[in-house]
């Protein structure tokens, strides 16, 4: 049952990346938006079938579901009334971007307010997580723990995944004609290759499997072996499939529950096991006015744009492409929204037999059909991404490649961007060498009192880094050892290493990004509708200002 | 009421009394603090060199040319003469007693590990760490200073850390530096700890470079020079009346600093800040390049480099892009073959070009070098040889 409805979570999902390039610039439209609510429901389902909760778990976790459901209506209707302020500030920024000579401190300032303002109302929501994670915790069973640990939509799936299935056809047919030493050096490869924490008798037992496999693929004709062989690369590719156990192990729990099951959905869900109400509406994501959605497409394509220094032969080129590209997206889109449509309603039939009791045969097999239908969409949306890629690539210099690489999405624009490092200007781990520069000016009694303070004060700044729970307590755990080396360090050491005792405390600034991360950065940036109107007006303003003045006027 | 009671006349009187007492020693002790102006010396004060000892315990200096540009202190005490107690407007020079004392030798406001490129040194040593020293003062006052919260301030005004030269070479060689760079203030201002400096660093192999303003005076610049391995001398503007209106300075002292490096046989490499409405006459700028192309040679770096609003220029714009583009493209026609574009981090013209092939040497994003595609100083695609010290 689980397996069947991560198909469903998978197709949808690959639906949705399906559009992600072409939906960049507009926002999700209705039936995105309701697919990606559909989609957040079936998780839910999907996790509360799982666990397999009794009627009185379910109840006990009735009253935080429907108060998180209230709460995150809350959240949302705030939002929208803030979002006319944000969309202000970001109009004005957006024009400062637009004439790229700088953003003006009050622009920027505006920014700040309207964005806090906004991450507030979100943080406002985070507040109460660890109080619901502790009344789900109170609530269900240690191997109720280790399910959610392990969960992961379509984790288990990814055997059936066409692409899988490939490669492990791809597998059985090398295998049927290997000699044993081949055969034996293989399956040791594939032990090598397996993930960390997996016990060592699983993979004993997934070795001896793979091995039966093998075995009975060599010994069937070429006929047979035809016949049966995707059966066979299925079995294998089951055997090969990330074992959960690996996942049990997962020190972010708390996040894990938060994310598994505290949704806006749950309450609903609960209420339709529990019989007390109807399946309620599906919960969609919020739809934000969509000039919110296009002056922030905008704010952010011209943070990357304006530090690339574009010529207007490249941004003609640009232009050109993104056309093209617009075109294809424009002829693609009836079918494209036709599958949308097509998900929409089979994600609706299954959240409709998931609340009747389960999914039928025939849900199953239409399944099965739109997850090859949607690969092999994909496969195509993607191939055809990457030829504009490509040219985007070839329009820009390997220096504004680079810039591409280490941008760092962004509203206001960051410092680095425009301004080099210097000395005396604020960078991002200033704050935290000043405070250890104040730590080594006082007495170690002063200092031990202050630590546990800090601490708190440190974790809570990292909250809203969105690190994963180890590595924030591993950097909390390291503040009195970085005070205590900052304070035997002499004048000089400590001024040539505060920089790097402070990165240990805050988060490093994020790595550039390479290979497939680094196209999609340029499909979702450079390929962006929006940029053909930034560039036409940017090339007639630089058009404007080297006009030559008419004589007798002054300049 | 008793003799002793306080009645309202006696009231009056009395604090009238303390009143004109407390005006009266107030103005005395401003009497007694104007008797006591002269400081003491402080930690780590040092006896300046390049002075002259004048009659009434009157001292000369003649690091900078502020002796003979125009009054020299606030009291105006006349052409660069300091009298018992005077700091000169370097604020890093003090006279006590007759003598002149450096007040930030071995100071350090700042240490830091640098790319060698962020000087900028483009031509030098490229990718090289270097160990960034600074000390608080400087002898031009430029109104668009980036640090002037350490340039524009006397030693006891900020906070500094003692470090004397043996162990600024003692974090160098810790730290595996290649490089001891003299920068973020003028190292003219801290001229004898830099030249202390230099001296011990080069002794141990390391190589000294020097990020200045170039207002000093030749005969140290000279003496520097005997230490230094590569100059970035930095020009503001093209005219006198530019460096004095905004740098308290004179453009003839930086141009004759610059044919000292380079006769003086040193690495030089030029930076040019655009600012725009003062220092972005295209004219100008033709006429500065051809002037470094005739006396520095066509093969001189120039880096022209974006201004940032900063200190007392914040009324003033961001250079925009295409005036320092412009820039360059007119430093090129006038014969120059190295032209930067400085503080536009990723931008094309931050990278070298073989001058014979057109072929990217040394790519650069950032202070960073991405591609080196040079071999032995030359270039791997057609063999021209590249100036500079590049091993």
């Amino acid at each position: 049952m689980k397996a069947k409805l991560a198909v469903v979570i998978l197709v949808a999902a690959m639906v949705a990346a399906a559009h992600v390039p072409a939906q960049a610039a507009t926002g999700p439209e209705p039936q995105m938006r309701l697919l990606n609510g559909l989609i957040a429901e079936i998780h839910t389902w999907d996790a509360v079938e799982g666990l397999q909760l009794s009627r009185e778990q379910m109840q006990a976790m009735l009253p935080a579901a429907r108060e998180l459901r209230a709460e995150q209506e809350a959240i949302e209707a705030e939002r929208m009334r803030s979002a006319a302020e944000f969309g202000a500030a970001l109009r004005v920024l957006r024009e400062e971007l637009l004439a790229n000579n700088g953003v003006s401190d009050e622009a920027k300032a505006a920014v700040a307010r309207a964005e806090a303002g906004w991450k507030q109302i979100e943080y406002r929501g985070d507040e109460a997580v660890p109080e619901r994670v502790r009344a789900i915790l109170d609530v269900v069973t240690p191997e109720q723990v280790q399910f959610v640990a392990a969960y992961r939509p379509g984790a288990g799936l990814e055997k059936a995944l066409p692409q899988a299935l490939a490669r492990a056809e791809q597998m059985i047919e090398q295998a049927r004609i290997a000699t044993p030493e081949q055969l034996n050096r293989g399956v040791q490869q594939l032990r090598q290759r397996a993930p960390r924490g997996v016990p060592p008798e699983r993979m004993r037992r997934a070795a001896e499997e793979i091995r039966a496999i093998v075995t009975e693929a060599r010994a069937l004709s070429d006929a047979e072996f035809q016949a049966h062989k995707g059966e066979l690369a299925q079995r294998l590719a089951g055997v090969m499939a990330p074992p959960r156990a690996q996942r049990a192990q997962d020190p972010d729990l708390p996040a894990k529950i938060s994310r598994v099951l505290l949704n806006q959905s749950l309450a609903g869900v609960l209420e339709a096991k529990l019989g007390i109400a109807p399946l309620a509406p599906v919960q969609k994501p919020p739809a934000y006015p969509e000039e919110l959605v296009n002056v922030v497409t905008d704010v952010r394509v011209l943070n990357l744009v304006n530090s690339l220094y574009l010529t207007p032969e490249q941004m003609r080129a640009l232009s050109a492409i993104i056309e093209r590209a617009n075109a294809e997206r424009q002829a693609s889109k009836p079918e494209a929204d036709a599958l949308v449509a097509q998900s929409v309603a089979l994600a609706s039939q299954v959240r409709g037999e998931l609340a009747a009791g389960g999914i039928t045969p025939s849900t199953q097999d239409r399944l099965r059909a739109a997850m090859v239908q949607n690969a092999e969409r994909k496969r195509q949306t993607e191939a055809r991404l990457q030829q504009y890629v490509t040219q985007v690539k070839g329009v820009l210099d390997q220096n504004q490649i680079v810039l591409v690489s280490e941008f760092i999405p962004c509203l206001i624009p960051i410092r680095s961007l425009t301004n080099p490092e210097r000395i005396g200007q604020a960078q991002d781990t200033a704050g935290a060498e000043q405070q250890l520069t104040v730590a080594r000016r006082l007495p170690q009694q002063q200092v031990d009192a202050m630590i546990p303070r800090a601490q708190e004060r440190l974790q809570a700044a990292l909250l809203h880094k969105h690190l994963p729970t180890a590595e924030l307590e591993a950097r909390v755990a390291d503040l009195p050892r970085v005070i205590a080396e900052a304070r035997v360090m002499s004048d000089t050491e400590f001024e040539v290493k505060k920089t790097e005792l402070a990165k240990r405390v805050m988060p490093p600034d994020k790595p550039a990004v390479a290979g497939e991360a680094l196209d999609r950065r340029i499909a979702e940036y450079l390929l962006c509708p929006n940029l053909v109107t930034i560039f036409a007006q940017r090339m007639a303003a630089q058009e404007v200002a080297s006009r030559p003045v008419p004589s007798g006027v002054e300049g | 009421m008793t003799d002793g009671a306080m009645n309202r006349r006696r009231f009056l009187r009395l604090t009238g009394t303390a009143a004109a007492a407390c005006a009266c020693a107030g103005w005395l002790d401003g009497l007694s603090g104007a008797a006591h102006a002269a400081p003491r010396r402080g930690p780590g004060w040092r006896e300046a060199e390049y002075y002259y000892k004048l009659d009434g315990g009157k001292v000369q200096c003649t690091l900078c040319p502020c002796s003979s540009s125009g009054p020299c202190t606030p009291s105006n005490s006349g052409r660069g003469i300091l009298a018992d107690g005077e700091t000169c407007v370097c604020h890093v020079r003090t006279n006590v007693g007759g003598k002149l004392y450096a007040t930030n030798y071995g100071r350090a406001s700042s240490l830091h590990l640098d790319p060698i490129e962020k000087n900028p040194t483009y031509h030098f040593l490229p990718s090289v760490k270097a160990l960034a020293v600074s000390a608080p003062g400087c002898t031009l006052a430029c109104k668009c200073c980036q640090n002037w919260q350490m340039s524009q301030v006397g030693t006891e005004e900020i906070r500094t850390i003692d470090a004397s030269p043996q162990e600024i070479l003692r974090r160098a060689l810790a730290e595996n530096c290649r490089a001891v760079t003299y920068t973020y203030t003028d190292a003219a201002a801290f001229f004898e700890y830099a030249r202390d400096t230099a001296q011990l660093a080069r002794s141990r192999g390391l190589a000294n470079t020097m990020v200045t303003g170039g207002y000093i005076n030749s005969e140290p610049l000279t003496e520097l020079c005997r230490y230094m391995d590569a100059f970035s001398i930095s020009v503001k503007g093209f005219t006198e009346d530019y460096y004095r209106d905004y740098c308290r300075g004179e453009l003839s002292t930086v141009l004759e600093a610059m044919k000292t490096v380079k006769a003086q046989g040193r690495w030089l490499e030029v930076v040019v800040l655009v600012i725009p409405t003062l220092s972005d006459d295209m004219a100008q700028i033709r006429w500065f390049a051809g002037w470094a192309a005739a006396n520095l040679g066509v093969d001189t770096p120039v880096h022209f480099s974006r201004f940032w609003p900063a200190y007392r220029l914040k009324n003033l714009p961001q250079t925009p892009i295409e005036t320092l583009e412009r820039a360059r493209s007119v430093a090129r026609g006038e014969g120059l073959r190295y032209v930067y574009i400085g503080n536009l981090p990723g931008h094309d013209a931050a990278n070298t070009y073989c001058p014979r092939c057109g072929k990217v040497l040394l790519r650069r994003v950032g202070f960073r070098v991405i591609e080196n595609n040079l071999k032995g100083g030359t270039c791997r695609f057609c063999g021209a040889g590249i100036p500079g010290r590049w091993t």
